[in-house]
């Protein structure tokens, strides 16, 4: 009985002791591409550490080791750093100063020991040249009969400049796979992302020869995947919205979709095959880029550009990070998990939305107004420059 | 094979048998009278019969019966009555006798009642269940009967999807299901006519396979007898198997049966009058049953309305003894889907069946010396069928566009809305005409009885209902339906012949029994051996030689050997031969709201003209013995039924305009058969809309005789007898069956599409691939299972408990690949096309790899395909490819299902029954290990009970 006793007693103050919860330091070591600084540390930049189970948030900022140190309770931490700078770097052949945007992240690393040294690599891109997407819309909607409606679909692209910018041979396209529960086939050996970026169905180029589409400061547009006003039409779904404003439509030879005269057909390349234009309307991670050379035939019929997926049969064209301007991670909300599609120089978070034909967009948050004219927050990581579940906006820029 | 050479066999028995028929014999008077066991009450119309002579009466008002110039000899005799138990005597006629027969009334007081499925005796390997064992079961409709086969698995009641009837295979098939007659009192139930064919898939369909089991309701049923192995040649259209029932006939008070299961309600009467005067006997029955698929709500609904009406009756009992039946069905059923208020979308489906069925029946027992019964059956069936389907048409792609030309050409289109109400109404008439005529003849020297039957049968299958209708502004399936009359569709006849001798030989104290016949089948007659469909002769043989037959003092009482071959015909139905119209369409120009153009091409003949019967072909081998009180049958079979029926697609090239769409704001309209103008705004000048010819591949369906399946197997019954201090008999049965199923001769094109770049365009094109074969692979399934029955029965209180024990011990399947459809791997394939890089983003042994044979392009010419063809990546893009670990066999581990069945008798009026399915509830989730997902093989617990009641 004694025996009980003492052992009842260990275990009440074995008890006691899990009242104060413990803390860890950990430290984090973020450093440069190897082709910036050698590779070097990064000093005097803000690293923030996020709780995943809690979402508390602490931030450090590194020291001239590029080291950054917290004190944090155990848990599983998502590890952030996101700055911009100036460096001189080679453009094809041809040394430039550019304005990079370097991001890292390291995701769901466990804290449950003092003293650990976290290595944060990171990727860069050079700042685009000013357009966004403003609101990414592949839902769908559903009609009065709950059946679902998905020729609605839309993308709107604004210049978040104070410059003229052309739109001429500006490109959309979707990444492939959009099963984002589960890791993509497209990595390296080590499990890294590629360094091209699949995609598939389709890619839409804006045409032109240079300057026939300007778009001005403060002004978007809209490709839509049919340009119809699907509110007000009689053959259209009254739950949706007028997209007769949209400058461009995704029309096929064959295709879905019906061709209204009065909107410009977008020029489609056709990669994959099939007669419907596949957006994902669970999430459809997304990148608008330029295609180095205007002679398209020799860019889409160079084997080069494609590859075939790992363990799959599509042929995929594949875009290199540098020729991307903008891109979403838009994934799909799933409770088996969530695995990236971009890199963390595209975007280095990832927005989801309510699920297929909800109705819903995606849209960027307004940064700040200067003189009537909407900018909007570029930050490179859609967590937190996106709104998600927006009732869609198209043609309308917000002022706050 | 030649025809004539069966011509040549048939004139051969014909005159033998006309020698035969010189010779006189001694004949014997066989008399008698029938009476109540327990009450000494005459029994009335009942049935004395001969069945090895074809011979037979049925008793007059006072319970007598004669029976004249049987010829001498040993003879079986069996009389029958509905309620009371089959009476069977064994007997040698040497002079006239007068039977005085006790027939015991039908009742769990009995002795003996059997509720298993018995071994039938003579001629094909076949299964009998009598009455006791279908009320044992409970069945609601023919399906649960057929668990009672050794080698079928337990299965709870189901009437909320078709349900097919399968024979010595582990799963169900459509072929096999087709392949198997049901026939009703001698008259075939019909499926050929049926062209139900839905569109949505809003309701089951089962146009081109066998008839839907959940239509026969069993009450009425006195009993069934499936032929598993070599059927008689006097049956034909059909290839897997037989099953036969028969139904109540006589006297009998009012019953009323009500049963009940969670999803199922049944009612059923039934009466048996006896008119005054030897006028004969009518038999009057109904039910109804109504069952939900889901118990939580009402939405989807199965209800089957059955009632029938027969008159038997014997005229000249006393000479030439003339049995007559007439019967007239009516029949009912309702399988449909209501709108489920929980939804917003009003969709509605229902297939409703009324079909009235009329059939004659005589037989003339004319009792010559030779020639001892002529025997008629005619039967006409009409269906009225009516298929509904109410669907909210939705495209998610936005404003529909509706095509609706019914001819080849360019015409205008209309757009429509995204989502609109279609509602397709199939109207169906099939009907069905059947009539045989078979005699029966006998010949006896010393030691050999020949019993033969010589016949004809003629079938008529045609339907002539409205077909398919609807709205053709508001269609199903957005493009390429149209309505479709059946009255033009021409009627599927059938004339057959058959000769079957059943040559019976003393051998000492052994006895061999041959059962010879050959059936000719002709498909679309044109004459007698003439034919506009296919012809085909059927051998039929069943031999049995029973080594030793004796008494009880011995431990081996008996043994036999039988063994069997046989040759099946099927011929296709209705929806094979007469498949409809194929509609493709175009959209080629597209100018949202104004106008949209399409352009229809119309494959009006989609027939495939080399369509025939299929063909079983049928190889058995078994033993009967019986070891002391244990009597078992082994039997061992293989089976080939090749020429299934399979849909296959053809390609064509459909040439059409592709216009490019004018600017905005213009009124474009077309002119028919010259193209789209519109008038210039400024000039007023009509200007034609550019244009280029461009062409696709299309395609249509067409049927084939490609299916082949193999069915391979053993199947056993044994039966341990009755533990008399327990009350308790063993009957073990099960089968170890192996099911093989894969396609031959059917070149399977698909299309392959590519993208081509010209300046900054780019375009879709195809081109089409031939494989030598669908698929190229097969599917193996193999099971070996046994069911243990123990069934304790205590008279005294009249109760019957049967628990039955199954066990799958194990379940097996695997895809086969054939030395004629080439499956490479990759460093095979690598090696045989001479490109060490090919595939190279491809895991080593993830796929199989399977070549085309040839390809077609624009050009329309089939290009023999060369090795180094597939140096060009499109035509890489031709070669198909299967994951390799799909190929490899699943086994799975044994599993056991436990099931109850409880039936009393209370007083005279009332028997309860009840059982309890899977009643320990064993439903292991388990590990589908090729696929990683968890299965779960046994049914739910289920369990249901019947009251019936006699006035």
């Amino acid at each position: 009985m004694k025996k009980f006793l003492y052992l009842i007693l260990v275990l009440l103050v074995a008890c006691e002791s899990y009242d104060e919860p413990t803390t860890y330091n950990f430290s984090v070591k973020a450093v440069y591409p190897d082709n910036i600084n050698n590779g070097g540390v990064i000093g005097d930049q803000e690293i923030i550490v996020r709780n995943v189970q809690t979402s508390r948030e602490y931030t450090a900022r590194t020291n001239s080791k590029g080291i950054a140190t917290f004190n944090v309770r155990g848990g599983n931490y998502d590890i952030l750093i996101s700055f911009q700078e100036k460096h001189t770097i080679e453009v094809d052949g041809y040394p430039t100063e550019k304005t990079l945007m370097f991001n890292g992240s390291l995701n769901g690393e466990l804290i449950l020991d003092d003293d650990i040294v976290l290595t944060l690599n990171t990727e860069y891109s050079i700042e685009n040249e000013g357009f966004v997407i403003k609101e990414f819309y592949s839902s769908g909607s559903r009609t009065p009969e709950d059946k679902s409606y998905g020729a609605d679909k839309f993308i709107e692209i604004y210049n978040n400049t104070d410059e003229v910018l052309y739109s001429d041979g500006l490109c959309f396209g979707v990444i492939r796979h959009t099963v984002s529960y589960e890791p993509t086939p497209w990595v390296d050996e080590n499990g890294d992302l590629l360094p091209r970026i699949p995609l598939w169905s389709f890619v839409a180029i804006v045409p032109g020869s240079g300057e026939d589409y300007p778009i001005q400061p403060g002004e978007s547009f809209i490709i839509a995947l049919s340009g119809l006003n699907h509110r007000d039409d009689p053959n259209g779904n009254p739950n949706s919205f007028d997209l007769s404003i949209a400058a461009w439509e995704m029309v096929v030879e064959a295709g879905k979709y019906v061709d209204v005269p009065s909107v410009p057909n977008i020029l489609m390349q056709r990669l994959t095959i099939g007669s419907a234009m596949t957006i994902d309307v669970r999430g459809q991670p997304v990148i608008i880029f330029r295609l180095p050379s205007d002679d398209l035939e020799a860019v889409f019929t160079d084997p080069d550009n494609f590859m075939i997926e790992p363990g799959g049969s599509f042929n995929c064209f594949m875009v290199p990070r540098a020729w991307v301007i903008d891109g979403v991670d838009n994934l799909r909300l799933d409770d088996r998990g969530v695995f990236k599609r971009l890199p963390n120089s595209i975007d280095v978070g990832y927005i989801q939305h309510r699920g297929s034909y909800e109705g819903v967009s995606i849209r960027r948050k307004v940064k700040e107004v200067i003189n009537g004219r909407t900018i909007y927050q570029d930050t490179n990581n859609s967590t937190n420059d996106f709104l998600t579940n927006q009732e869609p906006t198209p043609g309308i820029i917000a002022t706050e | 094979m030649s025809g004539k050479r069966y011509h040549l066999i048939l004139t051969i028995i014909l005159v033998v048998a006309a020698i035969f028929s010189v010779n006189a014999q001694d004949k014997v008077s066989v008399s008698g009278i029938i009476r109540d066991a327990a009450t000494q009450e005459a029994i009335i119309y009942a049935n004395i019969a001969f069945p090895d002579l074809g011979i037979g009466t049925s008793s007059n008002e006072k319970g007598e019966f004669t029976i004249n110039n049987v010829p001498s000899g040993p003879h079986k005799l069996s009389v029958t009555y509905i309620g009371y138990q089959e009476y069977t005597l064994d007997m040698v006629l040497r002079k006239d006798v007068n039977l005085n027969i006790r027939l015991k009334l039908q009742s769990l007081g009995l002795d003996e009642v059997i509720v298993t499925a018995e071994n039938s005796s003579s001629g094909a390997t076949a299964s009998k269940i009598k009455r006791d064992a279908i009320d044992h079961v409970q069945a609601s409709s023919l399906k649960e009967v057929m668990q009672l086969i050794p080698g079928n698995l337990s299965q709870n009641p189901n009437l909320a999807t078709p349900e097919k009837v399968s024979i010595r295979e582990v799963g169900t098939d459509v072929n096999s299901a087709l392949g198997t007659a049901i026939v009703i009192d001698g008259i075939p139930m019909s499926n050929d006519g049926n062209m139900q064919q839905s569109i949505q898939g809003g309701f089951a369909s089962v146009a081109g396979t066998g008839v839907d089991l959940r239509q026969i309701s069993v009450d009425n049923i006195e009993s069934i007898t499936v032929d598993v192995g070599i059927p008689s040649a006097e049956h034909g259209n059909l290839t897997s198997g037989a099953v036969h029932i028969k139904t109540k006939t006589g006297g009998s008070p009012y019953s009323v049966k009500l049963q009940a299961d969670p999803h199922t309600k049944q009612l059923a009467f039934e009466k048996g009058y006896l008119l005054n005067n030897d006028r004969g006997v009518i038999n009057v029955d109904a039910g109804y049953t109504d069952s939900y698929q889901y118990i939580f709500k009402n939405t989807d609904e199965f209800k089957r309305v059955n009632a029938s009406t027969k008159y038997t009756n014997t005229f000249f009992r006393n000479r030439n003894p003339l049995n007559i039946e007439f019967k007239a069905d009516y029949f009912e059923s309702l399988d449909g889907q209501k709108w489920d208020p929980d939804m917003k979308a009003e969709e509605e489906y229902h297939a409703k069946d009324r079909k009235l069925q009329s059939k004659l029946s005589a037989l003339w027992s004319l009792n010559k010396s030779f020639l001892k019964s002529v025997s008629l059956d005619a039967g006409y069936t009409k269906t009225w069928q009516e298929g509904f389907e109410k669907t909210l048409e939705s495209n998610s792609s936005g404003a529909n566009i509706i095509i609706s030309s019914k001819v080849d050409g360019e015409y205008e289109a209309q757009y429509g809305p995204s989502s609109y109400y279609s509602e397709v109404t199939y109207d169906g008439r099939p009907f069905n005409l059947y009539a045989k005529l078979k005699t029966r003849l006998y010949h006896k020297t010393e030691k050999t009885t020949n019993s033969i039957l010589l016949g004809t049968e003629w079938r008529t299958t045609g339907n002539n209902g409205e077909g398919r209708t609807f709205d053709v502004t508001n269609p199903p399936a957005g493009e390429s339906t149209r309505p479709r009359p059946f009255t033009d569709i021409p009627s599927l006849n059938q004339l057959s012949f058959f000769a079957e001798d059943k040559i019976d030989v003393a051998l000492g104290s052994t006895n061999l029994n041959v059962m010879a016949g050959v059936r000719m089948d002709n498909i679309q007659p044109n004459g007698i051996f003439a034919t506009d469909g296919s012809l085909s002769f059927d051998p039929r043989l069943n031999i049995s030689y029973s080594i030793i037959d004796r008494g009880r003092n011995y431990l081996l009482r008996n043994l036999t050997l039988r063994m069997g071959y046989g040759k099946t015909t099927k011929s296709p139905t209705l929806t094979h031969l007469y498949p409809d119209k194929d509609y493709n369409d175009v959209k080629n120009f597209d100018y949202y709201p104004e106008l949209v153009v399409a352009t229809t091409k119309v494959m009006e003949d989609t027939r495939n003209y080399d369509l025939k019967a299929s063909h079983s072909k049928k190889y058995e081998a078994g033993i009967d013995f019986q070891l002391g009180g244990i009597k078992s049958r082994i039997t061992g079979f293989y089976e080939k039924h090749e020429g299934g029926f399979i849909t296959d697609r053809s390609y064509f090239l459909m040439n059409y305009k592709r216009y490019e769409q004018p600017d905005a704001g213009l009124s474009p309209y077309l002119i028919q058969g010259e193209g789209v103008f519109y008038d210039d705004p400024e000039t007023g000048e009509t200007v034609a809309v550019p244009y280029e010819m461009d062409e696709k591949w299309k395609s249509y369906s067409t049927y084939r005789n490609a299916r082949t399946r193999i069915k391979r197997g053993v199947e056993y019954n044994i039966d341990f007898g009755k533990i008399k201090a327990l009350r308790t008999s063993f009957n073990l049965n099960g089968a170890w069956l192996q099911t093989e199923t894969y396609t031959t001769d059917a070149p399977y094109w698909e299309t392959v599409q590519y993208t081509t770049y010209e300046g900054n365009s780019s375009k879709q094109v195809s081109f089409i691939t031939k494989f030598p074969n669908q698929m190229g692979y097969g599917t193996v399934k193999e099971r070996l299972n046994s069911n243990l029955n123990i069934i304790t029965h205590i008279p005294e209180i009249k109760m019957l408990v049967t628990l039955t024990t199954q066990v799958v011990w194990y379940e097996k399947d695997w895809r086969k690949t054939y030395d004629d459809y080439k499956f490479y791997t990759l460093a095979e394939l690598r090696d045989y096309l001479e490109q060490p890089e090919l595939f190279s983003s491809h895991d080593e042994d993830y796929y199989y790899y399977y070549l085309p044979t040839s390809y077609s392009t624009y050009d329309g010419i089939e290009h023999e395909y060369a090795i180094d063809d597939f140096q060009e990546s499109i035509h890489q893009l031709a070669i198909d490819t299967e994951r390799r670990y799909r190929f490899d066999p699943l086994t799975l581990s044994p599993l056991i299902l436990c099931n109850i069945k409880i039936s009393k008798d209370i007083a005279q009026r009332f028997k309860l029954s009840f059982y309890a399915n899977n009643f320990l509830n064993i439903r292991p989730w388990e590990l589908n290990e090729r696929e990683g997902t968890y299965i779960r093989r046994n049914n739910a617990p289920y369990f249901g009970a019947d009251i019936k009641m006699q006035f």
